[in-house]
């Protein structure tokens, strides 16, 4: 077949856009999606990465220079691309399963379009909702059925634009085990998130966009490793002065060495004996949540 | 379910059963919608037939000649099923409202099928209208029917037709519903006031009738009347329909080439 899990699905080379009349949103944009993994697009409000999917799903006018190829086999473009905007997109008047079945009896023949409603309604646990009609239902479950029938046709490249909007916990693990489940099953993903915690719990590799430009920052835990972990100590003496401690290293010499220019009267053995109470210890892991302040600041 | 790509899609559509399959979907949706929200309804059917009732002695004269009454009421359905300008045209912005329409603009479905699915329901309305209407002229309010039916379902189809692409160009013109709406209604209460529609034609001042010739709804109701008042002759009829059929395909035509399914509109409603 030629195709390994790792086979570049999309491949974006040198992209620019603009809206008409309007400054540059993105420039020399390069971006691959390989089979069996999921990209994490970093970016602040306005860095453009609405924009950069309107791009690569071809549904933007503008995009000037650059090379956009896909290698999907035999697979037609529209078959081959699943796009989850950010704004939901349903009408309203159908019922959850008319909604989903929409796309699929646009692109799948009768039988597989029955097979694959079945099957998403079920891995999206939307079953019991299935004949609600949309406008009756709260902003996650309009969120899960969103997402449902734009991938119904299980395309091997699938975007997805903030998916975890409006989602409480439950709704939000049950996309995260989509997420990987497609991963495992070979497909590409692309996913962007207001928050970094939906990033780095949905992604194994990250691009961050920043004044419309890509840079590939590879994978996810080499990113994480890269960062150091925190230590913070903050505490009362008995005079009721504060004190506080900082520690960013991940050299447990450097923290016993750190540990030393306490004050003189704290010791953390003898915190109680010596009346000085401890208010808080908080150990931080490499998080990308601190890597995404640090890229963003100007 | 693994991915492989390089595998070709087992039953997909394609070709002839593509395109059917397509403008079936996006008719099916668009039906759906359409009988739900009902507005259509009550603008297609009802209003028409209230305004019959009320204004049908007034516009007919009272003492009109046998079977005005029936002249009355088809003339309120000719202008009512041009309703399907807005409907047409809404079904296109409807993507917009629903945020539907990047959807369509991943999977690019054949224009033609997807113009057609969209707004076959609103002339499926339409021209049930018409028929009915005629049909009830004719049973109860003296509406003699010289011509065939066919000639009376001729001339609505083309009709409805000349409306669907109408709502189709006014769509890929305008930026936003209001827009649309607005110029919508506009045709309708111009092409049925010129047209004839409203007030019979040989009632009209000299340069409203010479302005009439440009509407669907002059050749419509011409037509009409030779299949009712007239003598049913098919060279009247067709001449009228070829002359609606010709306004369609300019409206198509036009429609078809600034329409782009990446174009960005303002969601108004």
């Amino acid at each position: 077949m030629g195709h390994t899990p790792e086979t570049v699905f999309l491949s974006a080379q040198g992209l620019s856009f603009a809206f008409a009349g309007g400054a540059p949103v993105l420039r020399d944009a390069t971006l691959r999606l390989r089979g069996g993994t999921c990209v994490g697009l970093l970016g602040a409000n306005g860095a453009g990465k609405t924009t950069l999917l309107g791009v690569l799903t071809r549904t933007l006018r503008g995009t000037t220079g650059g090379a956009l190829r896909l290698d999907v086999g035999a697979l037609p473009a529209r078959r081959a691309i699943g796009f989850a905007t950010q704004a939901i997109a349903l009408y309203p008047v159908l019922t959850v399963e008319e909604n989903v079945g929409h796309l699929a009896h646009l692109l799948l023949g009768r039988k597989e379009a029955k097979a694959a409603i079945a099957r998403t309604l079920e891995e999206f646990a939307l079953g019991p909702i299935a004949r609600t009609r949309v406008h009756h239902l709260s902003g996650g479950q309009r969120r899960l059925v969103h997402l449902a029938a734009s991938f119904v046709h299980a395309p091997p490249i699938r975007l997805l634009d903030e998916p975890t909007v409006a989602l409480d916990f439950e709704a939000r693990q049950l996309v995260v085990r989509r997420v990987r489940a497609w991963r495992e099953e070979g497909a590409a993903v692309l996913v962007t998130a207001h928050y970094p915690e939906d990033i780095e719990e949905l992604s194994t590799e990250l691009v961050l966009l920043r004044d419309g430009t890509t840079r590939d920052l590879g994978a996810l835990g080499a990113v994480l490793s890269s960062q150091t972990r925190t230590l913070s100590l903050r505490g009362e003496r008995p005079t009721d002065t504060a004190w506080e401690l900082a520690l960013t290293t991940n050299s447990l010499e450097e923290v016993r060495s750190k540990l030393g220019e306490l004050p003189s009267d704290v010791h953390l053995s003898e915190l109680r004996l010596s009346g000085n109470r401890l208010r808080d210890l908080l150990l931080r892991d490499p998080s990308l949540s601190a890597f995404a302040r640090e890229s963003e600041a100007p | 379910m693994s991915h492989d790509p390089s595998s070709p899609p087992s039953t997909t559509h394609g070709g002839v059963a593509g395109f059917f399959n397509e403008a079936r979907c996006y008719a099916l949706t668009e039906w759906r919608v359409l009988a739900r929200e009902r507005t259509a309804m009550v603008f297609i059917f009802i209003l028409p037939a209230v305004l019959s009732a009320i204004l049908g002695p007034g516009v007919s004269g009272l003492n009109a000649a046998p079977g005005a009454m029936g002249r009355a009421t088809i003339g309120f359905a000719v202008m009512f099923s041009y309703m399907v300008v807005t409907y047409s045209g809404h079904a296109f912005y409807r993507d917009f409202w629903y945020h539907t329409q990047g959807r369509q603009a991943l999977l690019r479905p054949s224009k033609l099928a997807f113009a057609m699915g969209k707004v076959l329901p609103a002339c499926a309305m339409s021209f049930a209208q018409l028929l009915l209407f005629t049909g009830f002229a004719a049973a109860f309010l003296g509406l003699p029917l010289h011509g065939s039916l066919p000639q009376v379902a001729l001339t609505g189809a083309v009709l409805v037709a000349s409306g669907a692409a109408l709502g189709f160009l006014l769509f890929a013109v305008t930026r936003s519903t209001a827009t649309l709406s607005n110029l919508s209604y506009l045709v309708l209460v111009t092409f049925s006031a010129v047209g004839g529609a409203i007030v019979v034609t040989e009632a009209l001042p000299g340069w409203s009738r010479a302005l009439g010739h440009v509407t669907p709804h002059y050749w419509a109701l011409r037509a009409l009347n030779e299949a009712t008042f007239g003598e049913g002759r098919w060279s009247v009829v067709l001449q009228s329909a070829a002359v609606i059929l010709t306004f369609t395909a300019v409206c198509a035509t036009a429609a078809s080439l600034a329409f782009d399914f990446r174009d960005q509109k303002h969601d108004t409603t």
